[in-house]
């Protein structure tokens, strides 16, 4: 909130952040479904790879691992958009005025 | 039902009940004493902050059906819970990319406020109230059957006195503590259900000294499926189905209208990522601890005689493994404690709908479109109070004449009507400068009725409920011809429409983006 009180913004700044803030939610959002979508293909069309055993010894599935994975990209993804934007919202309000 | 849990009274759970009864109204108390505007009764004057914001939404996210509801499926089902868990993590992706920050700062108390900043108010109020009163309704009715039911067996009240109580502590938490001791009630809750699922989670782990793969080698060989549960397929066995639950969750979450309101709790986007974020990262922790749990809950209650009637046959239930689980792990001090937690979770979850739905009335129907926006503060704030308590009544009534009811439809509507109706008008108002009003009306009216009408055709309703052999739909989840009728119809009708109020619309787009990524704050 402290931001709030910087300097005005200038366009320039504002539409660097509007095009990095736009790519990149379209960019991670893409990319998330998309593994997600893979997961849920995988799962329904590749039954017998994905129900197959992890190692010789284990029960647990190749799928219960890969879902795993997803869901620790999910995690990753939002982590990395969140500090992204956070550190682009900050450089909006550091940038010089227009001349 | 067990013998045992409608005989015998369950003394931990009535005092942990109890204890967290007395929690809630006091904080209701002093919330009542803040609450002196409509801003403080609907959003809780914009003062909450991103982190206590973040664990209220997954305290008003996690319904019983997160807890009870998965645990129990992957009793059943196994590997397939896991599209569960996948989609609903990334449904949270979708509201903290996607949503949240732009709803923030575009609106003001309900998502209908945001989306009339372009298109027209009066219908789009409307489309909102009915959206919102379609999702919030049966949601709000499946959560007060289960209560009652589960008031029944441990409590040694009945059915009735279950609702009742129910209903009256919502009434009293939302009409004086408003949003203020609705966040309250659900951070606590939220506190509550984490807390205990670990507990639960880690109780597991030690009986089988830590050893994951051990542990899932036993739930094979004690399961009926055997190394089936590892495997996809058990429940939803073509893409379809596959694709609609994920569609389902997907959408569904990003329009919850109980959901969407929390982010109007935040002074600004910044908070609402933050809230966003958080609340993924709790629910995503809740989610991962239902596999310990179920994978527990296979081992130790399948064939059980004290908890089953033989295989998986759970007395009261497949929902009741983890309260069943939890009577292992912990005896019936830990059980009494989850049986609370079960119910602090009901509580939160009413209280968040009925806020939504009293404000819809209020805000969007009576304020927005019965006086074109020309009502007092404290009229407004009057007519949401007595919208509450009569919902709560209405509310009481109709749980009351849906006991013993399949309660699975009540609970599935909500997420596929939210999906196909709020979701995809909500997405293209935000990303799309084409988008008009008409399509907006056309999209999410087409969504709406779709989605009640292929419920009712499918396996939910014309077999579970109505007793026909086979449905006339095939899938219990109708997400992906809904959703994807909703976004045709919208997109349809909004290249069609060649009006001046679409151009109007069209040209105010750029404005709505910069407001939507800036808020308040002003270009120098």
């Amino acid at each position: 909130m402290a931001s709030q009180q910087r300097n005005p913004i200038t366009s320039a700044a504002y539409l660097k952040f509007s095009r990095t803030h736009g790519r990149l939610s379209r960019n991670l959002i893409i990319l998330l479904i998309s593994l997600v979508l893979a997961f849920d293909l995988l799962s329904v069309y590749t039954k017998d790879f994905m129900g197959a055993p992890l190692t010789g010894g284990s029960v647990i599935s190749i799928g219960m691992v890969i879902a795993l994975i997803v869901i620790l990209v999910i995690l990753g993804g939002a982590l990395y958009y969140v500090r992204r934007i956070n550190s682009a919202w900050r450089d909006m309000h550091e940038s010089p005025a227009d001349d | 039902m067990n013998p045992r849990l409608m005989t015998d009274l369950n003394y931990p759970a009535i005092a942990s009940f109890i204890l967290f009864i007395i929690a809630t109204l006091v904080i209701t108390a002093y919330a009542a004493r803040r609450t002196r505007s409509r801003k403080d009764f609907y959003v809780a004057g914009n003062t909450i902050g991103g982190v206590r914001n973040g664990i209220a939404i997954s305290g008003d996210y996690m319904s019983a059906a997160s807890f009870l509801g998965l645990v129990g499926l992957f009793f059943i089902g196994g590997y397939d819970t896991i599209f569960f868990i996948v989609n609903l993590i990334l449904s949270w992706a979708v509201v903290l990319l996607l949503i949240a920050e732009k709803l923030r700062n575009l609106g003001s108390y309900t998502f209908a406020d945001a989306v009339s900043v372009r298109l027209e108010a009066r219908p789009i109020r409307i489309l909102a109230a009915t959206g919102t009163l379609a999702v919030a309704v049966p949601y709000l009715l499946a959560q007060m059957v289960a209560a009652g039911a589960l008031f029944e067996s441990l409590f040694g009240l009945s059915y009735t006195q279950g609702v009742l109580v129910v209903g009256v502590l919502m009434t009293v938490y939302v009409t004086f503590g408003g949003m203020i001791a609705t966040t309250w009630v659900q951070i606590i809750k939220a506190a509550l259900l984490v807390g205990g699922g670990t507990i639960l989670a880690i109780g597991v782990l030690i009986a089988f000294s830590f050893d994951v793969n051990g542990l899932a080698a036993q739930a094979a060989d004690a399961h009926p499926q055997g190394l089936a549960i590892m495997q996809p397929g058990l429940l939803y066995p073509d893409i379809v189905s596959v694709v609609s639950l994920s569609l389902a969750f997907i959408g569904g979450t990003a329009g919850l209208p109980h959901v969407l309101m929390r982010f109007f709790t935040v002074p600004d986007g910044i908070q609402a990522r933050r809230s966003a974020a958080w609340a993924m990262g709790i629910i995503s922790y809740f989610q991962l601890l239902v596999l310990i749990i179920g994978l527990g809950a296979i081992v130790l209650l399948t064939d059980n005689p004290e908890f089953t009637s033989g295989g998986l046959q759970l007395h009261g239930g497949s929902n009741m493994a983890a309260v069943h689980l939890s009577q292992i792990i912990g005896g019936n001090i830990f059980m009494g404690f989850i049986c609370a937690v079960a119910f602090a979770t009901i509580l939160a979850v009413v209280s968040g709908l009925m806020l939504s739905a009293a404000a819809t009335i209020s805000h969007d129907l009576y304020a927005g479109v019965i006086h074109k926006g020309e009502c007092t503060d404290a009229e407004e704030l009057r007519v949401s109070r007595l919208t509450v308590i009569v919902l709560s009544v209405i509310g009481m009534l109709l749980a009351i004449l849906f006991k013993g009811q399949n309660v699975a439809v009540l609970a599935t509507l909500p997420l596929v009507i939210a999906a196909s109706a709020n979701f995809p008008v909500l997405l293209l108002f935000m990303y799309w400068k084409g988008f008009t009003t008409r399509g907006a009306v056309f999209g999410g009216y087409t969504g709406l009725l779709l989605a009640v009408s292929l419920i009712i055709l499918g396996p939910t309703v014309w077999v579970n409920v109505l007793g026909y052999a086979e449905p006339l739909f095939p899938y219990s989840y109708p997400t992906l011809f809904s959703m994807g009728a909703c976004f045709l119809f919208a997109w349809l009708f909004s290249i069609t429409d060649n009006s001046s109020r679409a151009a109007l619309e069209t040209n105010a787009f750029a404005e709505q983006l910069r407001r939507s990524q800036l808020g308040e704050l002003s270009l120098g």
